[in-house]
């Protein structure tokens, strides 16, 4: 097979960045896309070749299977890298990029068939023998055999996408009633997000632990286990923190969770990187949940503790190379946080904005994935997620350290994050012993709002007494940001703020 | 002689008295009383030392809005001088706005509508979240102030409900 010259990262934020980074460290030449809403956005400034896709709605752009092939044929690319959401799991996608002549960086188009679809993928895990969710999965149900299938499972229900991920689609139905408009809506974001609305049912297994199996496959018939995550921190049934490996796991566990993700990921005929989910409950009984067929959000923390670097391996793959089979160790323990752009203070509301301020934590062990940059507009067209943060240490007790302090110093102003909640999260007493079940958010954060941010009050009030201080007694209107102040301002000898306007 | 500065962040009033004693600065607010020293670093950052511990201070204004960071705590504020504490009044078409910027994917009512509570009205979606303004009260659709399609601000009002006849 032909080696790499270019590769066209198919999609938006830190990931794209992530593999931009990634094509750098092996010399290849990175190409970017980016919808009307993201001229501005990190990824295709850094891009060594950027191409307009158009405008802002997905279904416009990053969904846009010929407008994304055509941009990878201006930017004379010869690999595609999907990364995750939108188009990472569309079978569509991956034999159109196959059928123009270039390398699709993950399964061939036949598997993700196979697998992407959830209804498909339990058949797989059945046959190899794999226990899975009781639920209902059949390809094109309607709404009907969907509301009949819920009253034979028993309320409380999941519905699902059956093409998504990422909780997009996903709804929990626990009464009758609330039903018909909980497939309606799960439908209209389920197509929004992934081009198709079909859905599935699976019972809601209350008590469980989201653990799941990072594989890794070459075309020559080798798969390997790296290791589990856990993933059982979700707020809306979307994961906000992760951990590798699983607090939860013994050894025992451990093996028979790698040894069932590689059952089903040879049985499939898997290649590239892929992630099977298993829902595991407290007696350590697990249950296949599905494969995810691309690089997860929260492959970091498998990076870190495994010593692989998973998408230089995924274009190592790509081109043809043989994994090397050393048996994987993994070792320490790796945390992820997902940072949004989400109010906690307003029920977790989308917030969109300008960044004013980015100063992004670094130092041993602490690691940021992320899309940001200073005077850039956060769009409201896409998913929230801005950034990840990510700490490897020795111990887990030494990571959750490491990560409280790295998000403290996280700042970025301008637009509001959930990073004081992420801080409650792994400060708190229960995160630190590992009770980490699906329901802890509801446990232990009902209602949550943030503190009095006393000192942040405190500073404030410093800040605007110096402003006062300056101008002369009967000086009229608001001490707005001004340059006329006179020398004697104590203002000017603290220096001045820094200006919005400031790479807006 | 202590300043008395008012705070508006997220449109509720926070009153502060902020006085300077040599070095350090005492602010209180409702109860509490922090004392600390500010010192200057890089143009919008400071450190500021409280209870034997030193913070870095990050701060930023753009127009009236301000944004600071400090001890890992975020604050969004305006600056409301020595106002008495006056409330902006949220109350109002509050129930029936856009919670954020979005755009309207779904218009389920009418005109002349009879609506009960809860009563799903207009949905927005934004950040592929669907978010479902419903009618606080029941009433009789007055006005639909929005059309699909349409892109919203946040907090601008999407229907106008009148009390039932």
């Amino acid at each position: 097979m032909p080696r790499i010259q270019t590769v066209l990262a198919a999609n938006r934020g830190e990931i794209a960045v992530r593999i931009i980074r990634a094509c750098r460290e092996l010399g290849l030449r990175a190409a970017a896309v980016y919808s009307d809403a993201d001229a501005d956005a990190l990824h295709p400034r850094l891009a060594d070749v950027r191409v307009p896709l158009g405008p802002p709605e997905p279904r416009e752009s990053y969904l846009n299977i010929g407008r994304l092939i055509d941009a990878a044929r201006r930017a004379e690319a010869d690999a595609v890298h999907p990364g995750y959401g939108f188009l990472a799991e569309s079978a569509e996608f991956a034999a159109a990029v196959r059928d123009a002549g270039m390398v699709w960086v993950g399964p061939p188009p036949e598997v993700i068939a196979a697998l992407g679809d959830k209804a498909t993928a339990r058949r797989v895990a059945r046959e190899a023998g794999i226990p899975e969710v009781p639920g209902y999965a059949e390809p094109g149900a309607s709404d009907e055999a969907l509301r009949a299938a819920a009253r034979r499972l028993g309320l409380p229900v999941l519905i699902k996408a059956a093409a998504g991920g990422g909780g997009l689609g996903m709804r929990l139905v626990e009464r009758e009633e609330a039903l018909a408009e909980a497939l309606r809506a799960a439908r209209r974001e389920a197509a929004a997000a992934f081009g198709s609305g079909g859905l599935l049912l699976e019972r809601y297994l209350p008590e469980v632990r989201h653990i799941e199996v990072q594989v890794l496959a070459d075309q020559h018939g080798s798969v390997l286990a790296l290791g589990e995550r856990e993933c059982s921190v979700q707020r809306r049934r979307q994961k906000i923190v992760e951990e590798a490996p699983s607090p939860f796991a013994s050894p025992a566990l451990r093996a028979r969770l790698a040894h069932a993700a590689r059952a089903v990921a040879a049985a499939a005929g898997y290649v590239s990187a892929g992630t099977a989910e298993f829902l595991v409950d407290a007696d350590e009984r697990f249950y296949f949940l599905e494969m995810n067929t691309r690089l997860q959000v929260e492959h970091p923390v498998t990076e870190a503790t495994a010593g692989v670097d998973l998408v230089k391996a995924q274009l190592r793959i790509a081109e043809g190379e043989p994994l090397r089979l050393e048996p994987v160790e993994p070792r320490g323990h790796a945390i992820e946080c997902r940072v949004y752009a989400e109010d906690p203070a307003r029920d977790f509301r989308p917030s969109p904005g300008v960044i004013r301020l980015l100063r992004e934590p670094a130092g041993p062990g602490v690691r940021v994935d992320s899309g940001l940059r200073e005077g850039w507009q956060v769009p409201v067209a896409y998913d929230p997620l801005l950034s990840k943060v990510i700490v490897w240490d020795r111990t887990r007790e030494d990571a959750i350290d490491r990560m409280a302090e790295a998000l403290r110093r996280y700042v970025i102003l301008g637009c509001r994050t959930n990073l004081d909640f992420l801080q409650a999260i792994v400060g708190h007493e229960a995160f630190r012993r590992g009770e980490t079940t699906t329901r802890f958010v509801e446990r232990h954060f009902p209602g949550w709002r943030p503190g009095e941010p006393l000192l942040a009050l405190a500073a404030a009030g410093i800040l605007e007494a110096l402003r006062e201080a300056a101008p002369p007694a009967g000086a009229a209107g608001p001490a707005g940001p001004s340059g006329a102040r006179p020398a004697s301002d104590p203002w000017e000898t603290i220096g001045p703020w820094r200006m919005g306007a400031r790479g807006a | 002689m202590p300043e008395e500065i008012v705070l508006l962040v997220d449109d509720e009033a926070v009153p502060l008295r902020v006085a300077r004693d040599g070095e350090e600065w005492r602010v209180s607010a409702g109860r509490h009383e922090v004392r600390a020293r500010l010192a200057p670093l890089e143009p919008g950052v400071f450190t500021l030392t409280t209870g034997g511990r030193t913070y870095l201070l990050h701060a930023v204004e753009a127009g009236e809005r301000r944004a600071l960071h400090v001890g890992g705590r975020t604050l969004e504020y305006r600056v409301e001088r020595r106002s008495g504490g006056r409330r902006r009044d949220a109350a109002g078409s509050a129930d029936l706005s856009a919670p954020m910027p979005g755009l309207v994917t779904g218009v389920l009512v009418r005109e002349g509508d009879p609506v009960r509570p809860g009563q799903a009205l207009v949905i927005v979606e934004a950040m592929k979240m669907e978010h479902v303004i419903r009618a606080a009260r029941a009433g009789i659709v007055r006005r639909l102030l929005v059309r699909p399609g349409q892109q919203v601000e946040g907090g601008a009002a999407v229907a106008e409900i009148a009390p039932p006849p």
